[in-house]
């Protein structure tokens, strides 16, 4: 059996996305559906075959791409030729990564509850050398639970954090000892944040407690919460997760072509869709899309169209978009 | 368990006896304890907690908690400060589960004891590592108190202190600039610790000690609980150490 994908990524400005899988991805031309590039893990660095990538991020220019996983490196990559640029030891084991605008900077939260910022560029060149700076690297934000994703606002002033016990945290970037406000209101874990890409002062939250809510981050105010349990609780298992009755979101992803946001859910064969309605400036149920295994990741890709990682012999699925329709085209194995 | 009431008519009422509360002296602060706590401040039912102020949970109140005595132990600090500061509202929080009830018993019978008194003081089972933005806003608190916290003394359990570089930013969040954040130890590691961490902090400042021992706080601050009184009977030393929130010297 193959292995599955675990994570999905879009360049930023061309027809290419990455499926990572294992410590190795591929790249996808999506206009084509044609495999690029498979990149594998070097023998001297495959140490397990239990080591997934688990976050990947594109820098906003597309000139990079960093990758990490449960090996607790952060790996850069040079895109115009696929070659591994550097490699950096991190303390904890990463949820949330993000390049600054300008691609000089790594931000990452991790599963100890810290934010660190790194220079892209790595300067040390021996084990030992990288071994210290990492240990000198203060981090900037901390919390007590383990943080599950992070997001720099689009005027880099400010570094939103989420955690497992509810909190969303907003603190000044990079000085994170100033803390600008908190957004409360869920009442289970947040698993994803995300400033909408057409009104990027305003961030959507999502999570365990089946509420979609979208805040006026700067201030802490909540401007809507969506209740969407009726629309998926029948495609959840039954016991998917000891500590919540609830479909657990996986990934979010928003669209600025139509302004929709997609939803994942773990072990949940589904997509949920939300449409933005700007006269009232809030989501609404838009469509389910049901796929034939549950979702493992999934990414747009230049057009708009869905590129999903499933959990099946499929592995990956395209749904095409068109005129707010969705339809299964094309399947990659 | 329901939160101090003062509405029965006994005259002879007992405090309660430590020796039936013993508990020892650690909780783990990272594990999930079976905590009640409100999604928001505006959520919050102080009624539970003030009613003389808050008669139902909904119930207009200009008033709000200002003073915050974290890891509160037995309670001996907010018992001290309640006749001190009879309009100010002040909450311990504690995070062993019989200490808790202690202080709660306490606090019932002291309001017995002496009717209209110790209204303006409560005490709360809750891990203030965690959830003391569910409790607080902004720049709510004057004076928050970290008196003789668990020393934590292995390097790995540091983060387990109540005082690090990360918590202090949410120390900072709720309280108001111009509030004093008081600390105590009898451990000279950790007082150096809390001193480093506060100073390196740009939203603390250190009050001279001269400036400290104007204060009136500080006096019960040294001696008014459990752990104060154990230090001076052992004749040990009592490190103290008190900040002034202020506002971002970068902004």
């Amino acid at each position: 059996m193959k292995a599955r994908y675990t994570d999905v990524v879009q360049h930023p400005s061309q027809e290419l996305m990455v499926f990572s899988y294992g410590q190795g991805y591929y790249v996808v031309k999506t206009s084509t559906g044609e495999i690029i590039k498979q990149v594998q893990p070097s023998e001297e660095n495959k140490t397990s075959g239990l080591e997934h990538f688990r976050t990947t991020t594109f820098s906003k220019d597309g000139k990079y791409l960093a990758t990490t996983g449960d090996d607790k490196e952060i790996r850069v990559w040079d895109t115009t030729n696929w070659e591994q640029q550097s490699a950096r030891p991190v303390l904890k084991r990463i949820n949330a990564m993000q390049f600054t605008k300008d691609g000089s900077q790594i931000v990452e939260a991790d599963k100890f509850g810290d934010v660190y910022v790194f220079p892209t560029e790595v300067s040390e060149t021996t084990a030992a050398e990288k071994q210290e700076e990492m240990k000198k690297n203060k981090p900037i934000v901390g919390h007590v639970s383990m943080l599950t994703d992070m997001t720099l606002s689009d005027d880099e002033k400010y570094i939103i954090t989420a955690d497992r016990d509810e909190h969303v945290r907003v603190s000044r970037f990079p000085n994170g000892y100033n803390i600008e406000s908190y957004c409360m209101g869920h009442t289970d874990v947040i698993t994803n944040i995300q400033l909408l890409p057409w009104a990027p002062n305003i961030l959507a939250t999502v999570g365990g407690d089946c509420t979609f809510r979208i805040w006026d981050f700067v201030v802490g105010k909540e401007l809507h919460s969506l209740q969407y349990k009726s629309y998926v609780e029948k495609y959840v298992p039954e016991g998917v997760d000891a500590n919540s009755m609830d479909p657990i979101v996986m990934k979010m992803e928003l669209n600025m072509k139509d302004n929709i946001a997609v939803l994942s859910f773990a072990k949940a064969p589904i997509l949920l869709v939300l449409k933005w309605d700007a006269s009232k400036s809030s989501f609404e149920f838009s469509s389910i899309v049901e796929t034939s295994a549950p979702v493992l990741s999934f990414g747009f890709d230049i057009e708009g169209n869905i590129w999903t990682a499933l959990d099946d012999e499929t592995r990956v699925a395209v749904y095409l978009r068109k005129d707010g329709s969705v339809s299964r085209a094309l399947c990659y194995c | 368990m329901s939160t101090p009431d003062s509405s029965t008519s006994e005259t002879q009422v007992k405090l309660p006896q430590k020796r039936y509360y013993r508990q020892r002296a650690h909780a783990n602060p990272f594990s999930d304890h079976q905590l009640e706590y409100p999604t928001m401040p505006s959520e919050m039912d102080w009624s539970k907690h003030y009613p003389t102020y808050y008669p139902t949970k909904d119930a207009e109140c200009d008033k709000k908690v200002e003073f915050a005595d974290i890891g509160c132990g037995y309670g001996g600090l907010l018992i001290a400060l309640a006749p001190l500061f009879p309009e100010k509202l002040m909450i311990g929080m504690e995070i062993r589960l019989k200490v808790e009830e202690y202080v709660y018993e306490r606090i019932k019978a002291l309001r017995l004891q002496k009717p209209g008194s110790y209204q303006n003081v409560s005490i709360m089972r809750m891990n203030a590592m965690k959830f003391l933005p569910n409790f607080f806003e902004k720049g709510q608190l004057t004076k928050t108190f970290f008196l003789f916290p668990d020393p934590h003394f292995k390097a790995r359990k540091h983060k387990a202190r109540i005082i690090s570089t990360t918590l202090l930013a949410e120390y900072a969040y709720i309280m108001k600039v111009g509030g004093i954040l008081y600390t105590i130890t009898d451990v000279r590691d950790l007082h150096e610790w809390m001193v480093e961490h506060l100073d390196a902090h740009p939203l603390f400042e250190r009050i001279p000690d001269a400036e400290c021992e104007q204060d009136p706080v500080v006096e019960h601050v040294r001696t008014a609980t459990e752990e104060g009184k154990k230090v001076a009977r052992n004749e040990g030393d009592k490190f103290l150490a008190c900040y002034r929130r202020i506002e971002d010297p970068l902004e």
